[in-house]
């Protein structure tokens, strides 16, 4: 098929420059694109000038003002169509692209009487607690916008933006791009029928999770003020009450949550993090898992039997990347390399580790061992029974389905995608096998209901942020009881002043 | 502040396709430039509306989102940096501009993260479709609120819900 005629990758470190190091300020780059664009095609305007990444950057780079590694705009002011795509790399200028005609208004840029070394040393005098960005970009960056010169930096891994005016170098604003204010938790008693809001909304719940001990009671991870809280329900979800809060290593985000009932019938809780698996026996103390490997705790499942269990870990990056296990939370076996997705039966008493990138290849782990199942497409998640015995439901790219044996025949089971909403988090009712009802929250898609096992599906709620103010995108369902649903929304990424 | 108005036009289909030609003409011709790049396959889905700025950049057609790596470590395309490009290799995006014009893209390049809980599969895009809102239409679209729109002759959000969840869709990014 044809293309367009792009850079896959702005990763410069084939640079053709030819030349050292060098980086360079807002003011200089914007001198050298002003010299190419004279011999353009004029009258050219400048539409867009920005720092971006350059290999082997450090992650302060920019601290100083300056960056290897810029991308500018220009446009042929004459036609008011073409755009011309520059990048420089140390001083000069490696690539040029056409791009297709802006598809909207554009704003000319003026060049800027203030200098980056300047204003990220003013944008560290007004707000000294920001620090260099890492992931998607390193360091600090610059962006000129119209009147304005923007300071990228982060603050607790949220994005940040400080802009100052680009005559006088006065803070115009500062503003963190945060989902604080937003999002929520619901609830249904009804089975997941209809749906309400409980007393968090408006905050940043990321999981849910049942207490394996006492109906009605869960506990949630909410992320405020870059701290992971826990709130606990005694009402089966319509009200949550602080429980405790994690230590600052913990981090500031929560990736799962879990809870385990033992032998003396006391329940701990977990709790996945960047930094480790956080545990505590009494609700309100918080270690973490001494003896598993360092890495981030993405994925986390517990396969609960009685008082017995073994609890599941995915590793999902660096040295340590794999599923690890525990039967007592103290002493770890790694079981596979792969960093598994992790689902639990309806019983609790089986989990599924699911590995997307290998096209349906799954691992079934319960108390018996362990049993490969091959779906042969990829799956994300699971819910129902996964014994075999009656329905297994499961969420994959392509929807959410049944995975079953074709009557009468001899054949290996197959998918049979019935709800087309793309992926979703799934739960199935605590008495499935009985009442096979189960209840999918789709990514922006509702959230929907099925009596008879996955083989057909109710929207019972299209809209989650007709409910809660939020993207829709459905972070956890939890079954508390066989009526007692609840579901955290995720909220929306707002810039807010800070 | 000055705005500079582009205009494609009613006709901007046709005449998107010829740019489209011209420039792929361009692209064998230099087709030495184009650094090596892999291929991948996952869903794409579409938003629109929303914030005028996200963690990369200002939010326009033709950007994309992603994971973001201290949300979804386990996505080796959450590493990717803002501003890298990706290639659609199944099949072109048709996105309308402000003034009615459809025009088809297939190149994307990446200035905003999203699903920070991780739902959707690995190397997941999240296409940008717009911000244009039909005089009398809500300034809004299912999931989002608080958003800065255009007033336009089309609704950037009923295009991107019609484009949905697309599993399986193939195309190059960096390795």
């Amino acid at each position: 098929m044809v293309g367009l005629a792009l850079l896959m990758s702005h990763d410069l470190s084939m640079a053709q420059a030819g030349q050292g190091e060098r980086a360079i300020t807002l003011v200089e780059a914007w001198n050298i694109i002003q010299a190419r664009a004279a011999e353009w095609r004029p009258p050219t305007v400048v539409t867009r000038l920005q720092s971006i990444d350059a290999a082997g950057d450090s992650l302060t780079a920019g601290r100083d003002g300056k960056r290897r590694a810029w991308l500018a705009i220009l446009m042929d002011r004459g036609r008011l169509s073409t755009q011309l795509r520059l990048q420089m790399l140390d001083g000069v200028i490696v690539d040029e692209q056409t791009l297709p005609p802006a598809a909207g208004n554009v704003t000319r840029l003026e060049k800027p009487a203030i200098d980056t070394p300047e204003a990220i040393e003013l944008a560290m005098i007004e707000k000294p607690y920001i620090a260099p960005r890492r992931g998607k970009s390193d360091g600090y960056h610059f962006l000129l916008e119209h009147g304005q010169v923007i300071v990228q930096a982060s603050f607790r891994d949220d994005f940040v933006n400080l802009s100052l005016n680009s005559a006088t170098g006065k803070l115009r604003s500062a503003q963190v791009l945060t989902l604080e204010g937003s999002g929520g938790l619901i609830y249904s008693n009804d089975g997941g029928e209809t749906w309400a809001i409980s007393n968090l909304v408006g905050r940043t719940v990321k999981d849910v999770y049942p207490d394996p001990l006492l109906e009605e009671r869960a506990y949630a991870t909410v992320i405020e003020a870059g701290a992971i809280h826990i709130y606990q329900t005694r009402d089966g979800g319509k009200t949550w009450e602080p429980l405790s809060d994690l230590p600052a290593a913990a981090g500031n985000w929560a990736f799962s949550l879990g809870a385990v009932a033992d032998k003396k019938r006391h329940s701990a809780l977990l709790v996945g993090t960047a930094s480790g698996l956080w545990v505590s026996q009494d609700g309100q103390t918080w270690s973490p898992a001494a003896e598993l490997p360092e890495g981030p705790k993405q994925w986390l499942a517990v396969a609960q039997s009685g008082t017995r269990y073994r609890v599941y870990v995915s590793i999902t990056a660096g040295a340590n990347k794999g599923l690890y296990a525990s039967s007592d939370i103290r002493r770890w076996t790694k079981e596979a390399d792969i960093p598994y997705r992790l689902s639990e039966s309806y019983d609790c008493k089986s989990v599924l580790a699911s590995d997307e990138m290998a096209q349906g290849l799954s691992l079934l782990l319960t108390s018996q061992g362990r049993k490969v199942l091959d779906f042969s497409e990829p799956v994300l998640g699971a819910a129902g029974t996964f014994d075999g015995s009656t329905a297994m439901i499961l969420t994959g790219p392509a929807g959410i389905g049944n995975w079953l044996k074709p009557a009468g025949t001899n054949s290996k089971p197959l998918i049979k995608w019935t709800l087309r909403i793309g992926a979703g988090r799934l739960a199935a009712s605590p008495d499935f096998l009985s009442r096979p009802v189960a209840v999918a929250g789709g990514f922006r898609s509702g959230i929907y209901r099925t009596k008879d096992g996955g083989q057909t599906w109710d929207p019972v709620l299209l809209n989650p942020s007709a409910l809660v103010k939020g993207r829709g995108e459905i972070y956890a369902v939890k079954f508390l009881s066989s009526k007692q649903v609840v579901a955290v929304i995720g909220g929306h990424e707002q810039w807010r002043e800070f | 502040m000055e705005r500079i108005l582009t205009h494609r036009g009613k006709h901007g289909l046709k005449r998107a396709t010829w740019i489209i030609l011209a420039v792929a003409i361009m692209g064998f011709v230099y087709g030495q430039e184009i650094l090596l790049a892999a291929t991948y396959t996952s869903t794409w889905t579409a938003y629109a509306m929303g914030n005028l700025y996200g963690g990369g950049g200002f939010i326009e057609q033709g950007v994309f989102a992603n994971h973001y790596p201290p949300r979804c470590p386990g996505d080796p395309s959450s590493y990717w940096p803002f501003g890298t490009y990706i290639q659609n290799l199944d099949y072109y995006v048709v996105l309308v501009d402000q003034y009615g014009g459809a025009y088809w893209a297939d190149t994307f390049e990446l200035r905003d993260v999203g699903d920070f809980s991780c739902i959707m599969p690995n190397y997941w895009v999240d296409v940008y479709f717009g911000r244009y809102r039909l005089p009398g239409d809500p300034c809004s679209c299912p999931g989002v609120s608080g958003s800065i729109c255009d007033i336009g002759e089309d609704n950037s959000c009923t295009d991107a819900i019609y484009f949905g969840s697309n599993p399986n869709t193939s195309y190059s990014g960096p390795d």
